[in-house]
């Protein structure tokens, strides 16, 4: 049976407004997902994305109220339908009143998933089964098959809340799978991991559609993307294309969307292969060797295609080496998070600090202000050590942003927010004005400025909590995952950033799963394990295709183009696909 | 299991080992008795539950939760009764126009015995029993699973709020908020404190409540239920017991009302 009843969801010039806002967040989409479907949406932060997410789930009007006009079938059941003549209308009368659980969704935010009620990841699984009442004879098995298929055995007995956010993911994604529904709905469910258990992820959903679950994933991650049967290009909340990923995310047809082509589909594209070889590395690098005369023209792209000014210091902050010794932390629960770090940074130098979930990266960065103690060793900021010196003192030489701007902000508007932290280090009013500018400008929202943060989205409210402490003009800023759910012009606006405060002369330390990100703004990548340095130097030397292995065993894997470069036998770390072919060019008589 | 869960610590003491059920109704009792027993019965009572929870294999943090962290309630209590008890009293000591009396003391003391107890029994019970069983425990006494969630969820939401508050602070004190200090540095560090904590609480909560729906939290079905919570021969007795105790305080309040016990 091949007919609307037998698709998985189904839906209609949807159009959803929400309350108070004058523009449509999706505005006649249409998209029918079949059993066994893989279908990945793409799209820059509010292109609809998690709007349709939402909507395909149907928690859309049922639980997040808004005007809505259209038609969106899940599995049979009608969740909605307000066809366009009926008008958009707010009350989901003619909604389906609960839907019988035929869609599961995953959100980006691990904790806020998760019951807070279980004390065990086994169990934080069995939740979803229990309020459905499946039977507990079947319980165990399904548990097992999801902790086996997402690789998180070892977490079955750990409270959930003990484990870190990218492990959280994990278990709210197995959460979800374990529900065995017809429909599975994920919006940016890979944001928080390591590029491991990205892979892991995007291989489970394969298998997933292999066995005949439909798959609707909103995601920035190409090897999500690359690994569905078809991708969803949304643009300002309407469709812009509909096609195999290797054809829709091809840089001519993501023109105008703010999206950048990921890297592998701009290489297949200059080696002048079709969509279908779009994510073939083998294939591409095969091509690329038999076709110098597609890198002849090309030019290095630009290190940062935001326009951000250079910084010009207000303080005269002095030189702030960074000198750790011996470090070890215990937490309280008896878990050593570092294991004997022994790391010199030098005034001035960026660094990348890399590795998977877990392994000791934000413990790490957190002994340089001083928000933790060292169990033993020593951690020096510009010749003075830091323990006992109070943290808001600290601050005024280290700047550190959080992962999670919500943490963190509070005023009332964009301008008021940055002025937070110069006011806190009694900077005089004409520098505070002056660093607020300049960081305002950094961050790309002069415009913003009276703005309140928590009515602009999560990924600018990232780069306020950037700016927040940029404008606190420091000798070392620090960044924990800033590139966490940004799109492309946002992960360039921050990496532009890092490289404006490393031409200043600052030096800039930034925790990233990122390493196309990490390879191409900083020159020092420190790659950790298990709570030690597994690795250490310039991206050359710690993130080419010869470090793979090593690399894996820390979840990461080289970038794209740096194992492409590597089926070439080049001894390079291009950070994207212009570098690649600029490096191809250079290298070849 | 071997790791701590908001207030639970996890242990294979007698308490550990007994059904939640019972703890409850010990819990219920432990909490009233204070206030229904005579005031010469307060020092056993607290004597009574610390040595409970220190039998049971709680140890120091439990000593911390019972006995240090109640005095920021307690010692106001003896503070404000032992120098502003009304009337005529007998002064022990006066620091300028303060004076701390007997009176005060008397009234004061009792008060605080009665909170510290109460805090006592209720910091052994919380710390001693793994909320899910505390759940399903009630689910399986017939009370509606949605509500045993809620009631559990808020219980539960008391660390986690006392987590992200925490990390607010580390998120401040980085961009230079002295969180400490004087009394004005503690005042300006109010807002940028409660602000994030407020705000980042309600948009936890709308995720929460789309992540609850995602786990077919309203799914309407029949529920079942993983972890199988036993009720051992102890049990049964310990409940009886505990029944039996509770009947038992209105009929010691009614006789400590009408005078036919002293105290």
């Amino acid at each position: 049976m091949t007919g609307p009843a037998a698709r998985a969801l189904e839906i209609e010039q949807l159009v959803v407004r929400y309350y108070g806002r004058s523009d449509d967040a999706l505005h006649d989409v249409s998209l029918a997902l079949e059993p066994g479907a893989f279908v990945s949406v793409a799209g820059a932060n509010g292109a609809g994305k998690s709007t349709l997410a939402l909507a395909a789930a149907g928690l859309i009007p049922r639980i997040v109220r808004a005007e809505t006009a259209g038609r969106v079938v899940i599995d049979g059941e009608v969740a909605l339908d307000r066809r366009s003549g009926e008008g958009v209308g707010s009350s989901p009368a003619s909604a389906g009143r609960r839907q019988g659980y035929r869609a599961g969704i995953v959100f980006p935010n691990p904790a806020n998933q998760l019951s807070g009620t279980k004390t065990s990841v086994r169990e934080e699984i069995a939740f979803g089964l229990e309020n459905l009442g499946v039977p507990r004879a079947e319980m165990d098995a399904r548990i097992d098959r999801v902790l086996r298929d997402l690789h998180i055995e070892h977490l079955a007995d750990r409270p959930p809340y003990a484990i870190s956010g990218g492990e959280q993911q994990r278990v709210a994604i197995a959460s979800i799978i374990a529900m065995d529904l017809p429909l599975l709905v994920l919006d940016e469910p890979t944001a928080q991991l390591d590029p491991l258990a990205t892979l892991s992820v995007a291989d489970h959903l394969v298998q997933l559609a292999g066995e005949g679950v439909a798959v609707l994933a909103a995601e920035h991650a190409s090897a999500v993307l690359a690994r569905s049967r078809n991708t969803l290009v949304l643009s300002g909340g309407r469709t812009v294309s509909l096609a195999p990923p290797g054809t829709a995310l091809q840089p001519a047809a993501l023109a105008g969307t703010g999206l950048e082509s990921p890297t592998l589909v701009a290489l297949a594209a200059a080696a002048g292969l079709g969509p279908e070889a779009a994510f073939d590395e083998a294939a591409i690098a095969a091509a690329l060797r038999q076709s110098p005369s597609a890198n002849a023209d090309a030019k290095p792209r630009p290190v940062a295609d935001a326009p951000v000014r250079a910084w010009q210091p207000v303080r005269a902050q002095p030189p702030a080496a960074i000198e750790v010794r011996g470090l070890v932390h215990r937490y309280p629960t008896g878990v050593e998070a570092l294991r004997g770090i022994d790391l010199d940074i030098p005034p001035g130098q960026s660094v990348a600090i890399v590795g998977q979930n877990g392994s000791g990266k934000t413990t790490l960065v957190k002994h340089l202000n001083g928000l933790l103690s060292p169990t033993a060793g020593d951690v020096r900021v510009g010749g003075a050590s830091v323990a006992g010196v109070p943290v808001h003192r600290v601050a005024s030489t280290v700047g550190f942003v959080f992962q999670n701007p919500d943490d963190q902000l509070f005023s009332r508007s964009v301008e008021a927010e940055l002025h937070f932290g110069p006011r806190n280090l009694r900077l005089p009013k004409a520098d505070a004005d002056r660093l607020v500018e300049a960081a305002l400008d950094a961050i790309g929202l002069t415009a913003e400025r009276a703005a309140n943060p928590y009515d602009l989205n999560v990924s600018a409210r990232k780069l306020i909590a950037i700016g927040s402490v940029l404008a606190t003009d420091p000798a070392v800023l620090v960044l924990d995952e800033p590139t966490t759910g940004q799109d492309s012009p946002g992960i360039d606006r921050v990496g532009a950033i890092a490289d404006m405060l490393h031409a200043a002369g600052r030096t800039v330390i930034a925790i990233s799963h990122d390493m196309e990100f990490a390879a191409r703004h900083f020159e020092r990548v420190v790659v950790m394990r298990l709570g030690e340095i597994v690795a250490d130097g310039p991206p050359s030397a710690t993130l080419s295709g010869s470090r793979a292995e090593l690399l894996a065993s820390t979840g990461l894997t080289p970038p794209p183009a740096a194992r492409v470069a590597a089926l070439l036998g080049l001894d390079l770390v291009p950070a994207d696909a212009a570098q690649l072919l600029h490096g191809l060019g250079t290298t070849r008589p | 299991m071997s790791e701590a869960v908001g207030f639970f610590r996890p242990g294979a003491g007698w308490l550990h080992r007994l059904n939640p059920y019972p703890k409850l109704l010990l819990l219920v009792w432990g909490v009233l008795a204070p206030f229904v027993l005579p005031v010469v019965a307060i020092p056993f009572l607290i004597v009574g539950y610390l040595a409970a929870g220190l039998s049971a294999g709680l140890g120091r943090p439990y000593i911390r939760a019972a006995l240090i962290a109640p005095l920021v309630v307690v010692l106001p209590i003896i503070l404000i009764n032992g120098f502003f008890y009304p009337g005529r009293n007998e002064v022990i000591f006066a620091i300028g126009p303060l004076a701390l009396t007997v009176q005060g003391l008397v009234f004061g003391l009792p008060i605080a015995g009665r909170v510290l107890a109460a805090f006592g029994v209720t910091v052994a019970v919380v710390m001693s029993t793994r909320p899910d069983d505390l759940m399903e425990t009630l689910v399986q006494r017939g009370t509606n699973p949605r509500l045993a969630f809620v009631v559990l969820s808020a219980i539960q939401a008391i660390p986690r709020m006392l987590d992200k508050a925490g990390r607010i602070l580390e998120a401040q004190q980085a961009r230079g908020l002295p969180a400490s200090g004087s009394p004005s540095a503690r005042v300006r560090a109010v807002v940028p404190l409660l602000g994030p904590l407020i705000i980042g609480s309600l948009i936890d909560v709308r995720e929460r409540s789309l992540a609850l729906e995602a786990r077919g939290f309203s799914s309407g079905a029949a529920r079942t239920a993983y972890r199988i919570v036993e009720t051992t021969p102890r049990d049964v007795t310990v409940t009886r017991l505990a029944l039996l105790a509770l009947a038992l305080l209105p009929i010691v309040a009614i006789a400590r009302l009408t005078g036919a016990l002293p105290g």
